[in-house]
């Protein structure tokens, strides 16, 4: 098997050669493990009981296991004829960076994201008083169905798919090799004498507003066909941002995300930015976007300008002098 | 008349026997192999009393079962054996220490009120045993580095054992990861309730007079700068409490930066949290990184004065080297390439401290190559690994190079790679 390897790598290299690139991949793939130690996703809790009606929260958590990863792709299926996926809440999650935010698909029973680390994650510390892995919490409802289906007690299953990804913070992208551990409910006829309502106990707890955060406004030739954009991003440690809001001077308030086209292309007026948890506390703040530099078509008229001033004034002080 | 008396006498007495007969029934003790029918128990007559229990008695059982307040426990009848879940625990190696932590054990007819930690050098034992307390973390110290320890948790309800957890296992190591001292989380006045801000310190060891910058939730936070032995330390506040991961890199004097390293942890609200040992890995660089087999290769950069350094040349086979730094901190290892084939090759290197107290993680990885192999630099759309696609792939390659300076990643070119860049391949992503 390694001479199989290293053969293609040898092929691979003289390809490599005639077309003078560099491919990280390959280098991530052939002179690092290309599947090395085991990455394990795991829901939380794995076994429970409920009753219809019943709102309960599944916690998304990772075990690098010995590895440093700064990238998760989640792909989660549940039993969407018995439970309701409600929310996803990113509070408190160890991804700071979303390319993909949570999506819900109650009709396909699936639910997504794509997070990252920045710098990577290389698991829990010696004397951490928390596990600071959570990736983030599903919240479910448990369906009002016919009773018939549910005879006696049904079996509602959390997992993840098998195209959920790691990968490894080795600067080549490298897939972790990943082990999933997923979750069974037993859920019950009939409804509980208290039904659980564990996410709005979480809501009516959570009265802090998310983290600070900075705004930036640029443009770059490659996006927007070179207009002004800002962006910016946060996170909140309890329930998690649920929006974020812009506003550009005296316009109202608007749903944005990041990055975002700015409206006003001339800069000239205060941008505030509001980033909201799903328990509706805000944090705004706002943002003065640098003065726009003068055309360098302008410049040279008026220095010029300047000169034959100068020249004039100077002109006429000498005159003055000699008279 | 007289008969009809005589039945009446009669049927009160067998009436009254039959009701002691039901009186007498109890709850029946079963399992799969035995039954005991209708066992009776008496208890004798008077009072029990503590401050807030009192029980007058003189009763037989009917039903197993337990009766409790703040301060009496009353355990009536053929109890059944009290049982408890087990726990579940977990070993995170240390500096020398192991820090367990478990779920809480559940007991049946019975409250848990100690857990004893047994450790052993061996799978399976034997354990020696000692008492945590009531209590689901506990720090084993004193422990050598390099040897692997075994611990069990039993849950135990008074001098009963109940439940014993699985095995785990740690190694404890020098340095490495950042250690935060056995309470180290607690203090910050007034506590309680999770109101307040938290306060984290940071303190380790990077180059002398290197300026580091902290990032958390990869966001730049605080610029500050190493003193002339490497050391530094840093408060980080007004931080609202929970999960934060923490970044640290350092730019050498020759201007080189470092990796960001980076670590999650949980911090309370109102408290403050110091988080030592850490140790910045060492910057790295290579003199040339097209060369002719043969050619020497100078691999160089800088440390904490006086570290070992440990140059990882990964090929077909890892080629491993040493080196020591100066009293500056300065490295520099002369690599003669005639040992590689010709193709890529990528290097990267650790430290560790000269009283081997602390161990880096790797620096950033370089590449170099030998023979007729030449790097492109350009990575147009935030395609860094020129797959045609913007995707996952590309964005572990942005989070690995964040904060700090790559040609092919840096797509705005203000020379950090850094939030613009991550929504330009936002924008780009094609999946």
């Amino acid at each position: 098997m390694d001479g199989l390897i290293k053969s293609k790598v040898k092929k691979m290299q003289n390809y490599i050669s005639k077309f003078r690139i560099i491919t990280f991949l390959i280098i991530g793939f052939v002179l690092f493990p290309a599947v090395s130690l085991a990455a394990k996703l795991y829901l939380e809790p794995a076994q429970g009981q409920y009753y219809q009606g019943d709102n309960f929260m599944v916690e998304v958590r990772i075990d690098p296991e010995n590895e440093c990863i700064n990238t998760v792709n989640a792909n989660i299926s549940f039993s969407q004829d018995i439970l309701k996926a409600d929310q996803f809440s990113q509070g408190n999650s160890i991804l700071t960076l979303w390319v993909k935010n949570p999506e819900i698909s109650q009709d396909s029973g699936i639910i997504s994201f794509i997070g990252g680390i920045p710098g990577g994650f290389c698991g829990r510390l010696a004397g951490d008083p928390g596990r600071s892995n959570l990736l983030g919490k599903i919240v479910f409802q448990v369906k009002e169905v016919n009773s018939e289906l549910l005879s006696g007690k049904t079996a509602a299953r959390v997992k993840f798919s098998d195209d959920s990804q790691i990968l490894l913070n080795d600067g080549f992208g490298t897939p972790a090799k990943l082990i999933t551990q997923n979750a069974e409910f037993n859920i019950l006829a009939g409804a509980a004498q208290t039904p659980k309502t564990e996410w709005q106990e979480e809501l009516e707890k959570d009265l802090i507003p998310p983290e600070p955060f900075g705004v930036e406004a640029l443009k770059n030739p490659s996006i927007f066909n070179n207009k002004y954009f800002i962006v910016f991003s946060t996170s909140d440690k309890q329930t998690g941002v649920d929006f974020y809001e812009v506003k550009e001077g005296e316009r109202d308030w608007k749903r944005a995300v990041s990055p975002y086209l700015l409206e006003n292309q001339r800069l000239g007026s205060i941008i505030k930015v509001k980033a909201v948890d799903r328990a509706g506390n805000e944090r705004i703040i706002e943002y003065l976007p640098p003065k726009k530099p003068i055309p360098y078509w302008l410049i040279i008229p008026v220095l010029i300008l300047g000169a034959v001033i100068w020249l004039l004034i100077r002109k006429i002080l000498k005159s003055k002098a000699k008279k | 008349m007289v008969k009809a008396s005589k039945f009446s006498a009669v049927f009160i007495l067998a009436l009254l026997i039959s009701s002691f007969f039901y009186i007498a029934q109890a709850e029946d003790s079963t399992s799969t192999s035995f039954i005991l029918r209708d066992p009776i128990i008496t208890v004798g007559g008077g009072s029990s009393t503590s401050t807030s229990f009192q029980y007058i008695s003189g009763s037989g059982q009917t039903i197993a079962g337990e009766s409790t307040s703040t301060g009496f426990i009353h355990r009536a009848g053929f109890l059944y054996f009290p049982i408890a879940t087990a726990p579940v625990l977990s070993a995170t190696a240390g500096n020398g220490q192991v820090v367990l932590d478990w779920t809480a054990s559940v007991g049946t007819l019975a409250n848990i009120t100690s857990y004893d930690v047994g450790k052993a050098v061996a799978p399976g034992g034997p354990y020696t045993f000692e008492s945590a307390g009531n209590v689901r973390t506990f720090t084993k110290a004193g422990l050598t580095n390099g040897t692997t320890y075994y611990f069990i948790v039993q849950a135990k309800a008074g001098i009963l054992l109940l439940a014993q957890s699985n095995e785990a296992s740690a190694a404890p190591a020098a340095g490495g990861v950042p250690v935060l001292p056995p309470g180290g989380g607690g203090g910050g006045g007034g506590g309680g309730g999770g109101g307040g801000e938290a306060k984290v310190i940071l303190q380790g060891l990077a180059y002398p007079t290197a300026p580091i910058t902290i990032l958390v939730d990869g966001r730049v936070v605080a610029l500050i700068k190493a003193d002339a032995e490497a050391n530094f330390k840093s408060e980080i506040n007004n931080l609202s409490g929970g999960t934060y991961t923490f970044g640290l890199w350092a730019e050498d004097k020759q201007k080189r930066k470092s990796i960001t390293f980076s670590f999650s942890v949980t911090i309370t609200s109102g408290s403050v949290t110091t988080i030592n040992n850490i140790f910045i890995p060492p910057t790295i660089e290579l003199d040339k990184v097209n060369l002719s087999r043969g050619e020497l290769l100078n691999i160089l950069g800088q440390t904490a004065p006086e570290s070992e350094i440990t140059i990882s040349i990964e090929s077909d086979n890892e080629i491993v080297e040493k080196t020591s730094a100066s009293k500056t901190g300065d490295w520099k290892f002369p690599f003669l390439t005639s040992k590689l084939d010709d193709g890529l090759h990528t290097t990267r290197a650790r430290a560790q401290t000269k009283d081997d107290s602390l161990l880096s993680s790797f620096s950033k990885v370089l590449t170099f190559s030998i023979g007729k192999y030449t790097a492109s630099e350009t990575c147009p759309r935030a395609d860094f690994n020129k797959d045609g696609k913007t995707n996952l792939v590309d964005f572990s390659m942005m989070l690995y190079w964040w904060g700090k300076y790559n040609p092919c990643i840096d797509q705005n070119g203000d020379g950090i790679v850094n939030l613009p860049d991550f929504s330009i391949l936002m924008y780009w992503w094609t999946g």
